[in-house]
């Protein structure tokens, strides 16, 4: 049993160093902290956009738009931290080099699984927490511990919604046999899961012939099948992260920074939302762990 | 031998008996008081009595003269008031003749007993003997001896009512022989009363110059204030030589009665005062004044409010400042207190252009009263905008971005008809975010009426620095109230700046920190 944990933390370790030092994932980061620091900045400037776009009096209101934002880049994160996890090591026959060694197969996966969320953490983390205080910088904006406090649970329920790209990325790069198939599987799933209400209700509404308000009924019950919608609902209160437009929302809190609101009636109005969004993860990365058990890993 | 002796005798006798009658002196000079007490700077007098000597019926002169007085001393002899140097007897009078010998004590004399010898030398026909007769007087200095004044009042004791001044008539007597500069003061009184020393003619004074032996009258005035309490109080005046530091004094007694002065007018207890005294409206609108009682009296009054002049066929009401549903006909003014109520004035519909004056009175229970003027000014070409009324309770406010305040708006219906339907519109502006808090439309607001509507005011978490300004006004059908505006100063905290450089520093080191433990491949 020791030892079982040593050899999770060793490659758990070895896993998040190299996600640290990959240039492919160096440059996806950069990348992203470079929008979500320049989204912020703006925040602190441009006073139309929050005029245009948020309603809420908090100085939390600002953040929403970072959350839209995040919410759209973030999967991208699990996806390349999990999209070539396993399919690489196979291709360059470093996991029969590996399994040679006195680790298990459970070793293995688990401790790619847990290096690469540490890393998710530490850069979700490290983005959310500058581009905020970036915007502190350029704002002024006054922000009380209360809403520190919902920062913080809004990285952990942006984590969460990533380990699900995450998972999915793990899953696919067990299944497939190339790391660019493994891309393209989850590039597409990303966009189904963006664009997915917008598609749904186009289709429903072409198909179908039924008005824009029953074809917008039918697409907002399926959108419960899409993470996004679960991340949108607890984060913005909206049914979508909204690229072909958020197709509106019924809940009357709107989201994590909705200060009108106590935490408790956030938790209350959005359980099943919070629910499905812990558990997709955890489900999908159990799913990873069996698929590696039973995989030929034979190249 | 015997008879020889008594020859002898009688011839001595014989011979010296003319010899004495020659000697007897033609004058003579009696006095009673030859010592006295001064205080530096006085003037003491001696009286001598000059008579001629019974058995001469010649014409007698007498030449006086101060033989012996201190250097700085000033002497002088006088007789009915006139300086005299010498007095003639003329003959067959018998008459005696006074005279005063009059000292001038220096201010800065010693005090000490002085010696003053005068001599009296008398010439004339008859005179044979020419012998000095002189007299000493004895002049005691003493800075400590009790003036020779008094002051004293015919009535010291008197009652009176806050508020109310009293007067007493002062005596002050002048004892000496000769004319003193008497100093005035008032030595204690109550705090916050006022006493004045008045002469006759009503001109204040500090010092009296009172002739020899006489006495002159003066006023004492004390005013109690408005709010003295029932008591008896003293108010002490003092009088003293200009020279010197002895003070006489005279206690005057006034007691305080509580009740109204019934000679007072009402006004010295109680203080009627209107902010605005003088409003436009239309003739159909009406003028709401918010006038002002303030008791200054210890007691609590009881008011009745009248309007003791107006215009012909205006309608003046005294209501309530907080309910205008409440109408006011009597207050009890508790002791030291203000007291609002809105005078609402209606003028006569058909009213003319013109400023119509209305005296609104507070009347007590002896019909005494205070008033005020107010002035309604009646224009029938006064703008429509003006019905509405809209007043902001705060022209500036100063907001941090994200920051949020309240504030009060009110709106009033200065017109004469009921109005539906008003609302209150907003003008946002770049940053700044306002929320009507109670409701968007009132259905009804009836003539006069005014209603506070509460309005949040938040400036954006982005907002930037600096004066904004927002513009507000009511509505109602096609009457538009007139614009106010309020000023929102954002100040941006520096606190947050300090939060976010610290949040992105301390994301920096853990990440380092992170790097540099685990990122070892």
């Amino acid at each position: 049993m020791i030892n079982n944990t040593k050899n999770i933390i060793s490659i758990a370790q070895k896993e998040f160093a190299d996600h640290l030092w990959s240039h492919r994932f160096l440059i996806y980061v950069a990348t992203f902290s470079l929008i979500v620091f320049v989204f912020g900045y703006q925040k602190g400037l441009d006073l139309q956009y929050a005029q245009r776009i948020f309603a809420a009096d908090s100085a939390l209101s600002g953040f929403q738009g970072i959350a839209t934002i995040i919410g759209s880049f973030a999967p991208l994160i699990g996806i390349v931290l999990g999209f070539d996890t396993i399919v690489k090591e196979v291709k360059s026959g470093s996991l029969n080099v590996l399994l040679t060694h006195p680790v298990f197969r459970d070793n293995i996966i688990t401790g790619k699984l847990v290096g690469s969320a540490m890393t998710l953490a530490l850069v979700l983390g490290i983005s959310i927490i500058v581009s905020t205080g970036t915007m502190l910088i350029i704002s002024g904006v006054q922000v009380k511990g209360s809403e520190i406090l919902r920062i913080g649970i809004f990285i952990i329920l942006t984590f969460f919604y990533a380990l699900v790209f995450l998972g999915f990325g793990v899953i696919t790069s067990i299944l497939v046999k190339s790391a660019s198939d493994s891309l393209i599987y989850n590039i597409a799933i990303w966009l189904l899961s963006i664009l997915f209400s917008s598609i749904v209700f186009a289709g429903i509404y072409v198909s179908t012939g039924q008005t824009q308000e029953e074809s917008l009924g039918f697409a907002t019950e399926l959108m419960g099948i899409v993470p996004s919608h679960h991340y949108s609902q607890v984060t913005t209160g909206k049914n979508d992260i909204g690229w072909g437009g958020s197709l509106g929302g019924d809940s009357k809190v709107e989201g994590i920074f909705d200060t009108r609101f106590t935490l408790s009636q956030w938790f209350i109005e959005f359980w099943m939302n919070l629910t499905v969004l812990i558990v997709t993860p955890i489900m999908l990365l159990i799913t990873a762990f069996i698929a590696f058990l039973r995989k030929d890993i034979s190249t | 031998m015997n008879i020889i002796k008594i020859l002898g005798i009688i011839s001595i006798l014989t011979l010296v008996t003319p010899l004495a009658t020659a000697e007897f002196s033609q004058i003579t000079a009696t006095t009673d008081i030859t010592g006295k007490i001064v205080r530096p700077g006085d003037t003491v007098e001696f009286t001598m009595t000059l008579q001629k000597g019974y058995k001469t019926t010649k014409s007698v002169s007498v030449k006086l003269f101060v033989d012996k007085k201190p250097d700085t001393w000033l002497a002088g002899f006088y007789a009915d008031n006139n300086q005299v140097s010498q007095i003639t007897f003329p003959a067959d009078s018998t008459d005696s003749r006074q005279i005063i010998l009059r000292l001038r004590v220096p201010v800065n004399t010693s005090d000490g007993a002085y010696l003053i010898r005068i001599g009296l030398q008398p010439f004339g026909e008859d005179v044979t003997n020419y012998e000095l007769i002189y007299r000493d007087f004895a002049a005691t200095v003493d800075r400590n001896a009790m003036p020779n004044l008094d002051i004293y009042s015919g009535i010291p004791g008197r009652k009176t009512h806050p508020g109310s001044p009293v007067k007493f008539t002062v005596t002050l007597e002048n004892k000496y022989e000769s004319r003193a500069t008497v100093k005035l003061s008032v030595l204690s009184k109550p705090d916050e009363w006022s006493v004045d020393m008045l002469s006759s003619d009503g001109a204040r004074i500090t010092k009296l110059s009172i002739p020899a032996q006489s006495k002159q009258d003066f006023d004492i005035v004390a005013q109690p204030p408005i709010n003295t309490s029932e008591g008896d109080y003293e108010v002490l005046i003092g009088a003293s030589m200009e020279s010197g530091s002895q003070i006489i004094s005279l206690p005057l007694s006034i007691s305080i009665n509580p009740d109204l002065d019934p000679a007072q007018a009402l006004s010295a207890y109680l203080e009627i005062h209107s902010g605005i005294s003088g409003l436009e409206v239309r003739p159909e609108n009406t003028a709401d004044f918010i006038v002002s009682l303030k008791n200054r009296y210890d007691q609590q009054l009881k008011l009745n409010l009248k309007a003791l002049d107006k215009p012909e066929g205006w309608n003046v009401e005294f209501l309530s400042d907080t309910d205008d549903k409440v109408r006011l006909t009597t207050l009890e003014l508790p002791a030291k207190s203000e007291q609002k109520f809105k005078v609402k004035i209606k003028p006569f519909s058909n009213a003319s252009d013109g400023i119509y004056p209305v005296l609104v009175s507070a009347v007590s229970q002896d019909d005494r009263s205070v008033s005020q003027r107010l002035e309604v000014t009646v224009n029938k070409g006064l703008e429509k905008s003006q019905i509405l009324g809209i007043y902001p309770s705060d022209s500036e406010v100063t907001l941090n971005p994200g920051g949020s305040t309240e504030i009060r708006v009110t709106l009033r219906n200065g017109g004469d008809e009921a109005l539906s339907n008003v609302q209150l519109e907003i003008q946002d502006i770049g940053g700044i975010s306002t929320e009507i808090r109670s409701f968007g439309t009132i259905d009804k607001l009836e003539a006069g009426e005014s209603r506070n509507i509460p309005v949040e005011i938040t400036a954006r978490a982005d907002a930037g620095s600096g004066i904004k300004e927002i513009f507000m006004r009511a509505k109602s059908g096609d009457v538009q109230g007139e614009e106010k505006s309020i000023k929102v100063n954002v100040e941006k905290s520096g606190s947050s700046g300090i939060a976010g450089i610290g949040m992105v520093v301390i994301a920096i080191v853990v990440l380092v920190l992170i790097i540099r433990k685990f990122g070892r491949r």
